[in-house]
């Protein structure tokens, strides 16, 4: 997620702007405003704090420090911030949560992005399974 | 006539010198036929040389902007002339006007044998060809003339002036996307909208909507987009969609007070099919010429226009 930025970037969604509708890219996503509907990227998406998604979620990995109501699947890695805040199931095959950040929702982990993963109930930053990274911010 | 005496009193004689004779006798005789047979085949040839060499001096069609012929250019374009015939690139030479319609003009020449059309001018030449003839099945090169407005040749790679004609003749094509404005005209480099309320429609499948109504919208392709803090990267003319920058307008007092506009930061989409309208007309720019629309529907012929470019351009 570190290499996302500058040319990388293909789309963003600015801070004062609304999208509303099927949010489809082949390129990596910086999230700064309010999405609603649906969003999936076979690449890398950012949520950056302060933006507002109602819409699941498909990417590569993503980078969570905004709000997401929705389930969010992460092929690879999904890194959760201090200020990010998501109410929706997570399908994940690495999950970072940082202190702070609050889950609300089922979290299924694993090789295959929860394939095969084990199932864990997750809320507001807590955790049970050792797929779970705790990242201290 | 000793021979003829000789002959006839020893008639072996006569056989001898036939004998003799004979053989150099068939050699004329075929040599006459080759000469005959090699004149025939220059004459049935001649027709067909003459047409290879018409359509080697036609394959080049230049379309000169009239201020080429302009005294601060007239030196370079008779270096850029002089190089035409020393690399062999030269070709049929039309000036352009503003009444000139390109499309039907190329589409003649193509008829002739044209492969390579280049334009001599600056941007607003290329403009004026492209706007019409993009879609065409030739190749395009372009000649950059003088010092401004020349940001087109700069993206391609292509050096200004007489060094051009080394690129002309290096002869790297690349294939490039180019934009359809609602299926009617083409554009090459930018589309530019200031400030309109716009409804906009990405590919069918989501609706941007900004919090502020009015809008600034860019369209880029083969140059970055005149948007503020967005002059560089997003340039992906090969990736087969377009880019649209969209910032919407700020209302603060300092802005009013200053009558500055005021933006916020600016959001981009990847798009292959746009679709912007707006309940009053607005003033849409594209490739630096501006026309009254109240809906436009933007998209992209992806890698279709043959471009021959230079080893520096930025994509």
């Amino acid at each position: 997620m570190d290499k996302m930025g500058g040319d990388d970037v293909e789309t963003i969604v600015g801070p004062s702007v609304r999208v509303e509708g099927d949010f489809v890219s082949q390129g990596n996503i910086v999230i700064e405003g309010q999405v609603s509907g649906s969003i999936k990227t076979e690449k890398n998406l950012r949520v950056e704090q302060g933006a507002k998604i109602a819409a699941n979620v498909t990417a590569d990995s993503a980078l969570i420090a905004g709000e997401v109501k929705g389930n969010i699947k992460a092929m690879n890695t999904l890194e959760l911030t201090p200020s990010a805040r998501v109410d929706g199931d997570v399908e994940v095959k690495t999950l970072i949560i940082a202190a702070g950040a609050a889950l609300n929702g089922r979290c299924i982990m694993g090789g295959d992005a929860g394939l095969n993963g084990a199932k864990t109930r997750v809320k507001s930053g807590s955790y049970e399974d050792n797929n779970l990274i705790s990242k201290e911010s | 006539m000793k021979t003829t005496i000789s002959s006839a009193k020893n008639p072996n004689v006569s056989v001898r010198t036939a004998r003799r004779v004979a053989p150099s006798a068939a050699r004329i005789v075929s040599a006459r036929n080759e000469i005959a047979s090699i004149r025939e085949l220059v004459r049935t040839a001649r027709p067909h040389l003459a047409e290879v060499a018409n359509a080697r001096n036609n394959a080049y069609l230049y379309l000169y902007d009239s201020f080429v012929r302009e005294s601060p250019h007239k030196d370079v374009m008779r270096i850029v002339e002089k190089r035409f015939v020393d690399f062999g690139l030269s070709g049929k030479v039309i000036r352009i006007t503003p009444f000139t319609n390109c499309r039907s003009l190329i589409e003649d020449e193509l008829r002739y044998g044209v492969k390579t059309v280049v334009v001599v001018g600056n941007n607003e030449t290329v403009a004026k060809v492209m706007s019409r003839a993009a879609d065409l099945d030739v190749v395009f090169g372009l000649i950059a003339v003088g010092k401004k407005d020349n940001e087109l040749a700069e993206s391609l790679g292509i050096p200004l002036n007489e060094e051009a004609c080394n690129t002309l003749a290096a002869r790297k094509i690349e294939l490039v996307d180019y934009g359809v404005i609602n299926n009617q005209r083409f554009f090459l480099t930018s589309i530019h909208i200031q400030n309109a309320r716009l409804r906009i429609t990405c590919d069918n499948t989501f609706v941007v909507k900004a919090d502020k109504e009015n809008v600034e919208l860019a369209v880029s392709n083969l140059l970055p987009s005149s948007v503020q803090g967005m002059t560089k990267g997003f340039l992906h003319p090969q990736d087969g969609k377009l880019e649209v920058i969209i910032r919407p307008q700020v209302s603060g007092v300092l802005s009013g007070l200053f009558n500055r506009r005021a933006y916020s930061k600016p959001s981009v989409f990847p798009f292959r099919r746009l679709l912007v309208s707006a309940a009053r007309p607005f003033v849409m720019t594209a490739d630096g010429r501006e026309t009254q629309e109240s809906s436009v529907e933007i998209t992209v012929a992806p890698k279709k226009l043959k471009m021959i470019v230079g080893k520096e351009r930025r994509f």
